[in-house]
Protein backbone atom coordinates (compact mmCIF):
# COMPACT_ATOMS: atom_id res chain seq x y z
CA UNK A 1 0.00 0.00 0.00
CA UNK A 2 1.28 3.40 -0.89
CA UNK A 3 1.58 6.21 1.62
CA UNK A 4 -0.99 8.19 -0.32
CA UNK A 5 -3.42 5.29 -0.09
CA UNK A 6 -2.98 5.07 3.66
CA UNK A 7 -3.33 8.83 4.05
CA UNK A 8 -6.50 8.96 1.97
CA UNK A 9 -8.16 6.08 3.79
CA UNK A 10 -7.13 7.61 7.12
CA UNK A 11 -8.38 11.09 6.31
CA UNK A 12 -11.78 9.79 5.17
CA UNK A 13 -12.21 7.65 8.28
CA UNK A 14 -10.89 10.55 10.37
CA UNK A 15 -13.59 12.88 9.06
CA UNK A 16 -16.19 10.53 10.52
CA UNK A 17 -14.32 10.53 13.85
CA UNK A 18 -14.29 14.31 13.62
CA UNK A 19 -18.07 14.40 13.30
CA UNK A 20 -18.45 12.08 16.31
CA UNK A 21 -15.90 14.16 18.23
CA UNK A 22 -17.69 17.42 17.40
CA UNK A 23 -20.81 16.16 19.18
CA UNK A 24 -18.79 15.43 22.30
CA UNK A 25 -16.86 18.70 21.96
CA UNK A 26 -20.12 20.69 21.93
CA UNK A 27 -21.58 18.90 24.95
CA UNK A 28 -18.35 19.20 26.92
CA UNK A 29 -17.63 22.83 26.16
CA UNK A 30 -21.14 24.18 26.55
CA UNK A 31 -22.22 22.13 29.56
CA UNK A 32 -18.96 20.89 31.13
CA UNK A 33 -20.49 17.42 31.04
CA UNK A 34 -18.34 14.47 30.02
CA UNK A 35 -20.72 12.30 28.04
CA UNK A 36 -19.75 8.66 28.47
CA UNK A 37 -22.77 7.59 26.45
CA UNK A 38 -21.44 9.30 23.33
CA UNK A 39 -20.18 6.18 21.56
CA UNK A 40 -23.54 4.55 22.22
CA UNK A 41 -25.26 7.49 20.52
CA UNK A 42 -23.23 6.47 17.47
CA UNK A 43 -24.66 2.96 17.87
CA UNK A 44 -28.19 4.43 17.80
CA UNK A 45 -27.35 5.62 14.30
CA UNK A 46 -25.73 2.33 13.26
CA UNK A 47 -28.51 0.09 14.55
CA UNK A 48 -31.17 2.56 13.44
CA UNK A 49 -30.01 2.48 9.83
CA UNK A 50 -29.44 -1.28 10.10
CA UNK A 51 -33.02 -1.97 11.12
CA UNK A 52 -34.41 0.32 8.41
CA UNK A 53 -32.24 -1.65 5.92
CA UNK A 54 -32.39 0.97 3.15
CA UNK A 55 -32.46 -0.46 -0.39
CA UNK A 56 -31.62 2.69 -2.31
CA UNK A 57 -29.59 5.82 -1.81
CA UNK A 58 -32.77 7.81 -1.28
CA UNK A 59 -33.89 5.36 1.43
CA UNK A 60 -30.46 5.67 3.01
CA UNK A 61 -30.71 9.46 3.10
CA UNK A 62 -34.14 9.25 4.75
CA UNK A 63 -32.77 6.70 7.23
CA UNK A 64 -29.96 9.11 8.17
CA UNK A 65 -32.46 11.91 8.81
CA UNK A 66 -34.59 9.51 10.83
CA UNK A 67 -31.75 8.35 13.10
CA UNK A 68 -30.67 11.97 13.55
CA UNK A 69 -34.17 12.84 14.74
CA UNK A 70 -34.41 9.80 17.03
CA UNK A 71 -31.00 10.46 18.59
CA UNK A 72 -31.80 14.16 19.01
CA UNK A 73 -35.02 13.32 20.81
CA UNK A 74 -33.25 10.75 22.94
CA UNK A 75 -30.45 13.19 23.80
CA UNK A 76 -32.99 15.86 24.64
CA UNK A 77 -34.80 13.59 27.09
CA UNK A 78 -31.58 12.32 28.68
CA UNK A 79 -30.53 15.92 29.30
CA UNK A 80 -33.95 17.13 30.39
CA UNK A 81 -34.85 14.30 32.76
CA UNK A 82 -31.55 12.80 33.92
CA UNK A 83 -28.79 15.39 33.69
CA UNK A 84 -30.45 18.77 34.16
CA UNK A 85 -31.30 18.36 37.84
CA UNK A 86 -27.70 17.43 38.67
CA UNK A 87 -26.09 20.47 37.07
CA UNK A 88 -26.69 22.86 39.98
CA UNK A 89 -25.13 20.44 42.42
CA UNK A 90 -21.48 19.78 43.02
CA UNK A 91 -19.99 16.34 42.45
CA UNK A 92 -19.86 14.19 39.39
CA UNK A 93 -23.33 12.74 39.10
CA UNK A 94 -23.37 13.37 35.32
CA UNK A 95 -20.44 11.01 34.95
CA UNK A 96 -22.36 8.14 36.52
CA UNK A 97 -25.56 9.04 34.69
CA UNK A 98 -24.06 9.17 31.20
CA UNK A 99 -22.08 5.99 31.85
CA UNK A 100 -25.28 4.26 32.98
CA UNK A 101 -27.15 5.45 29.91
CA UNK A 102 -24.36 4.00 27.78
CA UNK A 103 -24.38 0.64 29.54
CA UNK A 104 -28.18 0.51 29.36
CA UNK A 105 -28.04 1.16 25.60
CA UNK A 106 -25.43 -1.55 25.20
CA UNK A 107 -27.65 -4.15 26.88
CA UNK A 108 -30.70 -3.02 24.95
CA UNK A 109 -28.79 -3.49 21.69
CA UNK A 110 -27.52 -6.88 22.86
CA UNK A 111 -31.09 -8.02 23.46
CA UNK A 112 -32.54 -6.53 20.28
CA UNK A 113 -29.68 -7.57 17.99
CA UNK A 114 -28.22 -10.80 19.36
CA UNK A 115 -26.28 -11.47 16.18
CA UNK A 116 -22.99 -9.53 16.23
CA UNK A 117 -21.21 -7.79 13.37
CA UNK A 118 -24.16 -7.03 11.16
CA UNK A 119 -24.04 -4.56 8.32
CA UNK A 120 -26.27 -3.34 5.47
CA UNK A 121 -26.20 -3.73 1.74
CA UNK A 122 -24.11 -0.89 0.43
CA UNK A 123 -26.52 1.87 -0.61
CA UNK A 124 -23.84 3.82 -2.45
CA UNK A 125 -22.70 3.08 -6.03
CA UNK A 126 -20.63 -0.11 -5.87
CA UNK A 127 -17.66 1.02 -7.94
CA UNK A 128 -14.40 2.16 -6.44
CA UNK A 129 -12.67 5.32 -7.49
CA UNK A 130 -9.05 5.25 -8.60
CA UNK A 131 -6.88 8.31 -8.97
CA UNK A 132 -3.14 8.86 -8.53
CA UNK A 133 -2.72 5.21 -7.65
CA UNK A 134 -5.20 5.48 -4.81
CA UNK A 135 -8.29 3.28 -4.78
CA UNK A 136 -11.18 4.21 -2.53
CA UNK A 137 -14.66 2.71 -2.32
CA UNK A 138 -17.44 5.12 -3.11
CA UNK A 139 -19.03 4.43 0.28
CA UNK A 140 -15.94 5.60 2.20
CA UNK A 141 -15.46 8.62 -0.02
CA UNK A 142 -19.09 9.65 0.37
CA UNK A 143 -19.09 9.06 4.13
CA UNK A 144 -16.01 11.26 4.52
CA UNK A 145 -17.46 13.96 2.28
CA UNK A 146 -20.81 14.04 4.06
CA UNK A 147 -19.05 14.19 7.45
CA UNK A 148 -16.98 17.13 6.26
CA UNK A 149 -20.09 18.85 4.98
CA UNK A 150 -21.83 18.35 8.32
CA UNK A 151 -18.77 19.62 10.20
CA UNK A 152 -18.92 22.78 8.09
CA UNK A 153 -22.65 23.06 8.79
CA UNK A 154 -22.04 22.71 12.54
CA UNK A 155 -19.36 25.35 12.38
CA UNK A 156 -21.77 27.66 10.59
CA UNK A 157 -24.37 26.99 13.29
CA UNK A 158 -21.92 27.74 16.10
CA UNK A 159 -20.34 30.87 14.65
CA UNK A 160 -23.21 32.33 12.66
CA UNK A 161 -26.55 31.65 14.34
CA UNK A 162 -28.31 32.92 17.45
CA UNK A 163 -28.25 29.46 19.08
CA UNK A 164 -24.53 29.26 18.30
CA UNK A 165 -23.88 32.60 20.00
CA UNK A 166 -25.75 31.36 23.07
CA UNK A 167 -23.81 28.09 23.03
CA UNK A 168 -20.50 29.93 22.86
CA UNK A 169 -21.63 32.29 25.62
CA UNK A 170 -22.43 29.32 27.88
CA UNK A 171 -19.05 27.79 27.05
CA UNK A 172 -17.32 31.03 28.08
CA UNK A 173 -19.30 31.79 31.23
CA UNK A 174 -22.50 30.19 32.45
CA UNK A 175 -23.20 33.06 34.84
CA UNK A 176 -22.46 35.59 32.12
CA UNK A 177 -24.94 33.84 29.83
CA UNK A 178 -27.65 33.83 32.49
CA UNK A 179 -27.01 37.47 33.33
CA UNK A 180 -27.59 38.52 29.72
CA UNK A 181 -30.88 36.65 29.68
CA UNK A 182 -29.89 33.45 27.90
CA UNK A 183 -32.22 30.57 28.73
CA UNK A 184 -29.36 28.33 29.72
CA UNK A 185 -31.47 25.22 30.16
CA UNK A 186 -32.89 25.47 26.66
CA UNK A 187 -29.37 25.85 25.29
CA UNK A 188 -28.27 22.75 27.22
CA UNK A 189 -31.11 20.66 25.83
CA UNK A 190 -30.44 21.82 22.29
CA UNK A 191 -26.74 21.14 22.68
CA UNK A 192 -27.27 17.63 23.95
CA UNK A 193 -29.76 16.90 21.18
CA UNK A 194 -27.41 18.30 18.56
CA UNK A 195 -24.42 16.36 19.89
CA UNK A 196 -26.38 13.11 19.94
CA UNK A 197 -27.68 13.72 16.40
CA UNK A 198 -24.15 14.34 15.09
CA UNK A 199 -22.98 11.07 16.64
CA UNK A 200 -25.94 9.11 15.23
CA UNK A 201 -25.49 10.44 11.70
CA UNK A 202 -21.82 9.49 11.86
CA UNK A 203 -22.93 5.99 12.89
CA UNK A 204 -25.31 5.82 9.95
CA UNK A 205 -22.48 6.81 7.61
CA UNK A 206 -20.23 4.12 9.11
CA UNK A 207 -22.60 1.16 8.90
CA UNK A 208 -22.25 0.41 5.13
CA UNK A 209 -18.60 -0.59 5.65
CA UNK A 210 -18.29 -1.03 9.41
CA UNK A 211 -20.17 -4.01 10.91
CA UNK A 212 -21.75 -3.10 14.23
CA UNK A 213 -21.74 -4.85 17.58
CA UNK A 214 -23.02 -3.56 20.95
CA UNK A 215 -19.51 -3.54 22.44
CA UNK A 216 -18.34 -1.14 19.74
CA UNK A 217 -19.94 1.72 21.73
CA UNK A 218 -17.22 1.87 24.36
CA UNK A 219 -14.47 1.93 21.76
CA UNK A 220 -16.20 4.82 20.02
CA UNK A 221 -16.62 6.73 23.28
CA UNK A 222 -12.89 6.39 23.91
CA UNK A 223 -12.06 7.49 20.37
CA UNK A 224 -14.33 10.51 20.69
CA UNK A 225 -12.57 11.42 23.94
CA UNK A 226 -9.18 11.17 22.29
CA UNK A 227 -10.37 13.43 19.48
CA UNK A 228 -11.75 16.05 21.87
CA UNK A 229 -8.71 16.04 24.16
CA UNK A 230 -6.26 16.25 21.26
CA UNK A 231 -8.41 18.87 19.57
CA UNK A 232 -8.44 21.14 22.59
CA UNK A 233 -11.26 23.29 23.88
CA UNK A 234 -10.51 26.21 21.62
CA UNK A 235 -11.79 26.62 18.09
CA UNK A 236 -13.80 23.88 16.44
CA UNK A 237 -11.18 23.19 13.75
CA UNK A 238 -8.95 21.62 16.41
CA UNK A 239 -11.46 18.81 16.88
CA UNK A 240 -11.73 18.25 13.12
CA UNK A 241 -7.94 18.16 12.80
CA UNK A 242 -7.71 15.73 15.72
CA UNK A 243 -10.29 13.44 14.11
CA UNK A 244 -8.28 13.34 10.90
CA UNK A 245 -5.09 12.73 12.88
CA UNK A 246 -6.71 9.79 14.66
CA UNK A 247 -7.97 8.34 11.36
CA UNK A 248 -4.55 8.57 9.72
CA UNK A 249 -2.74 7.15 12.77
CA UNK A 250 -5.17 4.26 12.83
CA UNK A 251 -4.80 3.56 9.11
CA UNK A 252 -1.01 3.71 9.29
CA UNK A 253 -0.70 1.53 12.36
CA UNK A 254 -3.02 -1.11 10.90
CA UNK A 255 -0.67 -1.42 7.94
CA UNK A 256 2.72 -1.20 9.60
CA UNK A 257 2.11 -2.77 12.99
CA UNK A 258 0.50 -6.14 13.35
CA UNK A 259 -2.59 -6.98 15.34
CA UNK A 260 -3.62 -5.37 18.57
CA UNK A 261 -0.26 -3.67 18.95
CA UNK A 262 -1.55 -1.42 16.16
CA UNK A 263 -4.22 0.13 18.31
CA UNK A 264 -1.65 0.91 20.99
CA UNK A 265 -0.20 3.47 18.57
CA UNK A 266 -3.33 5.57 18.93
CA UNK A 267 -3.07 5.59 22.70
CA UNK A 268 0.63 6.37 22.55
CA UNK A 269 -0.16 9.32 20.31
CA UNK A 270 -2.79 10.39 22.81
CA UNK A 271 -0.35 10.26 25.72
CA UNK A 272 2.26 12.18 23.75
CA UNK A 273 -0.21 14.97 23.08
CA UNK A 274 -1.18 15.10 26.75
CA UNK A 275 2.50 15.28 27.71
CA UNK A 276 3.67 17.88 25.22
CA UNK A 277 0.60 19.89 24.33
CA UNK A 278 -1.92 19.38 27.13
CA UNK A 279 -4.03 22.30 25.93
CA UNK A 280 -4.72 20.42 22.68
CA UNK A 281 -4.26 21.58 19.11
CA UNK A 282 -6.62 24.54 19.35
CA UNK A 283 -6.28 26.00 22.79
CA UNK A 284 -8.72 28.50 24.21
CA UNK A 285 -7.92 31.84 22.68
CA UNK A 286 -7.73 33.48 26.08
CA UNK A 287 -6.49 31.74 29.17
CA UNK A 288 -8.90 32.40 32.03
CA UNK A 289 -8.23 36.12 32.12
CA UNK B 1 -45.29 58.86 46.21
CA UNK B 2 -42.61 57.39 43.99
CA UNK B 3 -43.41 54.16 42.14
CA UNK B 4 -41.44 51.22 43.44
CA UNK B 5 -39.10 49.41 41.09
CA UNK B 6 -37.76 46.73 43.39
CA UNK B 7 -39.42 45.80 46.64
CA UNK B 8 -37.93 43.14 48.89
CA UNK B 9 -39.14 42.01 52.32
CA UNK B 10 -37.87 39.24 54.56
CA UNK B 11 -35.34 38.16 51.96
CA UNK B 12 -32.99 35.29 52.87
CA UNK B 13 -30.38 33.72 50.60
CA UNK B 14 -28.49 30.47 51.03
CA UNK B 15 -25.13 29.31 49.82
CA UNK B 16 -25.11 25.56 50.24
CA UNK B 17 -26.61 25.00 53.67
CA UNK B 18 -25.64 28.31 55.23
CA UNK B 19 -27.99 31.23 55.28
CA UNK B 20 -25.77 34.11 54.21
CA UNK B 21 -28.37 36.86 53.79
CA UNK B 22 -30.93 36.98 56.58
CA UNK B 23 -34.34 38.53 56.33
CA UNK B 24 -33.36 41.68 54.46
CA UNK B 25 -35.85 44.46 53.64
CA UNK B 26 -34.88 46.67 50.76
CA UNK B 27 -36.54 49.00 48.30
CA UNK B 28 -35.49 50.82 45.17
CA UNK B 29 -37.85 53.46 43.80
CA UNK B 30 -38.43 54.03 40.10
CA UNK B 31 -35.56 56.16 38.83
CA UNK B 32 -33.84 56.16 42.20
CA UNK B 33 -30.16 55.46 42.87
CA UNK B 34 -29.80 53.47 46.07
CA UNK B 35 -26.58 52.12 47.45
CA UNK B 36 -25.91 49.03 49.49
CA UNK B 37 -22.76 49.26 51.59
CA UNK B 38 -20.90 46.59 53.44
CA UNK B 39 -17.49 45.13 54.00
CA UNK B 40 -16.06 41.98 52.48
CA UNK B 41 -18.10 38.99 53.54
CA UNK B 42 -21.14 41.02 54.50
CA UNK B 43 -23.21 39.08 51.96
CA UNK B 44 -23.55 41.70 49.22
CA UNK B 45 -22.70 39.45 46.28
CA UNK B 46 -24.84 36.66 47.71
CA UNK B 47 -27.72 39.12 47.92
CA UNK B 48 -27.37 40.06 44.24
CA UNK B 49 -27.25 36.43 43.13
CA UNK B 50 -30.34 35.73 45.20
CA UNK B 51 -32.10 38.70 43.57
CA UNK B 52 -31.36 37.25 40.14
CA UNK B 53 -32.43 33.77 41.21
CA UNK B 54 -29.09 32.10 40.57
CA UNK B 55 -28.90 30.63 44.08
CA UNK B 56 -31.70 29.54 46.42
CA UNK B 57 -33.55 32.35 48.17
CA UNK B 58 -36.74 32.84 50.08
CA UNK B 59 -38.69 36.06 50.57
CA UNK B 60 -41.89 37.24 52.16
CA UNK B 61 -42.13 39.63 49.25
CA UNK B 62 -40.02 39.92 46.11
CA UNK B 63 -41.60 42.28 43.62
CA UNK B 64 -40.33 44.07 40.56
CA UNK B 65 -42.59 46.89 39.38
CA UNK B 66 -45.45 45.30 41.28
CA UNK B 67 -44.91 41.86 39.78
CA UNK B 68 -43.88 38.90 41.95
CA UNK B 69 -40.64 37.54 40.49
CA UNK B 70 -39.74 34.87 43.05
CA UNK B 71 -40.93 32.09 40.73
CA UNK B 72 -39.01 33.33 37.70
CA UNK B 73 -35.79 31.81 36.37
CA UNK B 74 -32.76 34.14 36.18
CA UNK B 75 -33.15 34.73 32.42
CA UNK B 76 -36.81 35.61 32.84
CA UNK B 77 -35.95 38.11 35.57
CA UNK B 78 -33.41 39.65 33.22
CA UNK B 79 -35.99 39.88 30.46
CA UNK B 80 -38.38 41.50 32.95
CA UNK B 81 -35.80 44.28 33.28
CA UNK B 82 -33.71 43.54 36.36
CA UNK B 83 -30.12 43.33 35.20
CA UNK B 84 -27.04 42.47 37.24
CA UNK B 85 -23.51 43.61 36.51
CA UNK B 86 -21.70 41.06 38.65
CA UNK B 87 -18.61 41.65 40.70
CA UNK B 88 -16.63 39.01 38.81
CA UNK B 89 -17.90 40.62 35.54
CA UNK B 90 -18.53 37.18 33.97
CA UNK B 91 -17.47 38.44 30.54
CA UNK B 92 -17.18 36.11 27.55
CA UNK B 93 -13.39 36.19 27.49
CA UNK B 94 -12.98 34.48 24.13
CA UNK B 95 -15.41 36.78 22.33
CA UNK B 96 -14.69 40.27 21.07
CA UNK B 97 -15.96 43.34 22.89
CA UNK B 98 -18.66 43.83 20.29
CA UNK B 99 -19.76 40.18 20.43
CA UNK B 100 -20.04 40.49 24.21
CA UNK B 101 -22.34 43.47 23.79
CA UNK B 102 -24.52 41.70 21.24
CA UNK B 103 -25.09 38.34 22.95
CA UNK B 104 -28.08 39.50 24.96
CA UNK B 105 -29.16 42.38 22.74
CA UNK B 106 -32.83 42.43 21.90
CA UNK B 107 -33.98 42.24 18.29
CA UNK B 108 -34.15 45.65 16.69
CA UNK B 109 -37.94 45.77 17.02
CA UNK B 110 -37.71 45.66 20.81
CA UNK B 111 -34.61 47.80 21.16
CA UNK B 112 -34.61 50.64 23.62
CA UNK B 113 -32.33 53.63 23.99
CA UNK B 114 -29.21 51.60 24.77
CA UNK B 115 -27.89 50.30 21.46
CA UNK B 116 -24.37 49.69 20.23
CA UNK B 117 -23.89 53.29 19.09
CA UNK B 118 -25.07 54.63 22.44
CA UNK B 119 -22.69 52.31 24.28
CA UNK B 120 -19.73 53.44 22.20
CA UNK B 121 -20.68 57.03 22.91
CA UNK B 122 -20.94 56.34 26.63
CA UNK B 123 -17.67 54.37 26.68
CA UNK B 124 -15.40 55.54 23.84
CA UNK B 125 -12.71 53.16 25.10
CA UNK B 126 -14.94 50.23 24.15
CA UNK B 127 -15.27 51.56 20.63
CA UNK B 128 -11.47 51.56 20.27
CA UNK B 129 -11.42 47.99 21.56
CA UNK B 130 -14.50 46.73 19.65
CA UNK B 131 -12.67 43.96 17.79
CA UNK B 132 -10.45 42.93 20.69
CA UNK B 133 -11.09 39.82 22.80
CA UNK B 134 -12.71 40.65 26.13
CA UNK B 135 -10.15 38.54 27.96
CA UNK B 136 -7.39 40.95 26.96
CA UNK B 137 -9.00 44.07 28.44
CA UNK B 138 -7.71 46.01 31.44
CA UNK B 139 -9.66 46.04 34.71
CA UNK B 140 -11.31 49.38 33.96
CA UNK B 141 -12.27 48.32 30.46
CA UNK B 142 -13.70 45.07 31.78
CA UNK B 143 -15.87 46.96 34.23
CA UNK B 144 -17.04 49.29 31.45
CA UNK B 145 -17.82 46.36 29.16
CA UNK B 146 -19.78 44.61 31.90
CA UNK B 147 -21.88 47.74 32.47
CA UNK B 148 -22.39 48.31 28.73
CA UNK B 149 -23.33 44.66 28.22
CA UNK B 150 -25.93 45.03 30.96
CA UNK B 151 -27.30 48.22 29.43
CA UNK B 152 -27.74 46.51 26.07
CA UNK B 153 -30.48 44.47 27.79
CA UNK B 154 -32.51 47.69 28.23
CA UNK B 155 -32.75 47.37 32.02
CA UNK B 156 -35.38 49.08 34.13
CA UNK B 157 -33.21 48.48 37.18
CA UNK B 158 -29.48 47.97 37.07
CA UNK B 159 -27.80 46.18 39.99
CA UNK B 160 -24.11 47.07 40.01
CA UNK B 161 -21.91 44.88 42.20
CA UNK B 162 -18.74 46.82 43.05
CA UNK B 163 -18.15 48.33 39.60
CA UNK B 164 -15.10 50.20 40.92
CA UNK B 165 -13.44 47.22 42.58
CA UNK B 166 -9.69 47.20 42.04
CA UNK B 167 -9.64 50.20 39.71
CA UNK B 168 -7.40 53.27 39.70
CA UNK B 169 -9.02 56.37 41.25
CA UNK B 170 -9.20 58.25 37.96
CA UNK B 171 -11.10 55.36 36.33
CA UNK B 172 -13.35 55.07 39.37
CA UNK B 173 -14.27 58.73 38.80
CA UNK B 174 -15.18 58.03 35.17
CA UNK B 175 -17.27 55.01 36.07
CA UNK B 176 -19.10 56.79 38.87
CA UNK B 177 -19.90 59.68 36.55
CA UNK B 178 -21.25 57.25 33.96
CA UNK B 179 -23.42 55.53 36.58
CA UNK B 180 -24.86 58.89 37.44
CA UNK B 181 -25.57 59.53 33.74
CA UNK B 182 -27.28 56.16 33.36
CA UNK B 183 -29.46 56.95 36.34
CA UNK B 184 -30.26 60.35 34.86
CA UNK B 185 -31.45 58.54 31.72
CA UNK B 186 -34.18 56.95 33.84
CA UNK B 187 -32.70 53.64 34.93
CA UNK B 188 -33.16 52.77 38.60
CA UNK B 189 -29.90 51.68 40.19
CA UNK B 190 -28.91 49.55 43.14
CA UNK B 191 -25.22 50.30 43.60
CA UNK B 192 -23.25 47.91 45.76
CA UNK B 193 -20.03 49.40 47.02
CA UNK B 194 -17.32 49.30 49.61
CA UNK B 195 -16.28 52.73 48.48
CA UNK B 196 -18.70 54.42 50.87
CA UNK B 197 -18.08 58.08 50.21
CA UNK B 198 -18.14 57.72 46.44
CA UNK B 199 -21.36 55.75 46.60
CA UNK B 200 -23.18 58.01 49.05
CA UNK B 201 -22.29 61.07 47.00
CA UNK B 202 -24.30 59.61 44.08
CA UNK B 203 -27.11 57.92 45.98
CA UNK B 204 -30.22 59.37 47.51
CA UNK B 205 -30.56 56.59 50.04
CA UNK B 206 -28.45 53.76 51.33
CA UNK B 207 -28.42 50.53 53.30
CA UNK B 208 -25.59 49.04 55.33
CA UNK B 209 -25.29 45.28 55.25
CA UNK B 210 -23.31 43.43 57.88
CA UNK B 211 -23.26 39.74 58.67
CA UNK B 212 -26.09 39.24 56.21
CA UNK B 213 -28.41 41.74 57.90
CA UNK B 214 -29.31 45.34 57.26
CA UNK B 215 -27.88 47.20 60.22
CA UNK B 216 -28.61 50.74 59.06
CA UNK B 217 -30.70 52.45 56.44
CA UNK B 218 -31.49 56.03 55.60
CA UNK B 219 -30.84 59.00 53.37
CA UNK B 220 -27.36 59.48 52.03
CA UNK B 221 -26.83 62.53 54.27
CA UNK B 222 -27.89 60.72 57.42
CA UNK B 223 -25.67 57.76 56.62
CA UNK B 224 -22.70 59.98 55.86
CA UNK B 225 -23.19 61.65 59.21
CA UNK B 226 -23.60 58.41 61.08
CA UNK B 227 -20.75 56.89 63.01
CA UNK B 228 -21.69 53.45 61.63
CA UNK B 229 -20.38 54.34 58.25
CA UNK B 230 -17.15 55.61 59.70
CA UNK B 231 -16.52 52.52 61.78
CA UNK B 232 -18.91 49.77 60.80
CA UNK B 233 -18.38 49.30 57.10
CA UNK B 234 -14.64 49.00 57.20
CA UNK B 235 -14.34 45.45 58.37
CA UNK B 236 -14.86 45.65 62.11
CA UNK B 237 -17.51 43.05 61.42
CA UNK B 238 -18.47 40.05 63.42
CA UNK B 239 -18.58 37.93 60.31
CA UNK B 240 -15.51 36.10 59.06
CA UNK B 241 -17.21 34.57 56.06
CA UNK B 242 -15.52 35.02 52.75
CA UNK B 243 -17.60 36.11 49.84
CA UNK B 244 -17.17 34.05 46.75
Amino acid sequence: MTLLQIATTGVLQGLIYALIGLGLYLIFNVMRVVNFAHGYFVLIGMYGVLSLSPRSLADFAVALLFVAAVAAAFGYFVERFLIESTLDKTGHAQLVITLSVGVALQYIFQVLYPEPYQTITNPWPMEAITALGVTISFARLAAGAVSLLLAVALSWLIYRTRLGVYMRACAESINGAMFVGVNVRRVYRSTFALGAAAAAVAGGLLIPFQPVSPLYGLELTVKAFIVVVIGGSGALWGTVAAGILLGVAEAASSVYISGSLGSSVIYTLFLLVILFRPQGLARRTVASA
Amino acid sequence: MMETALSVEGFSVWRGRSEIVRSVDLEVGQGELVCLLGSNGAGKTTLTEGLLGVIPARARKLEFHGRAIAGLRPWHRVRAGIVLVPQERSLFAGMTVEENLLVGARPRSQAGPFDLAAMYELFPRLKDRAGQLAGTLSGGERSMLAIARGLMLQPRTLVLDEPSLGLAPVIVQTIMRTISDINAAGVSILLIEQNVHQALRLASRGYVLDGGKIIAAGTAESLLASSLVESGYLGSTTSTREER
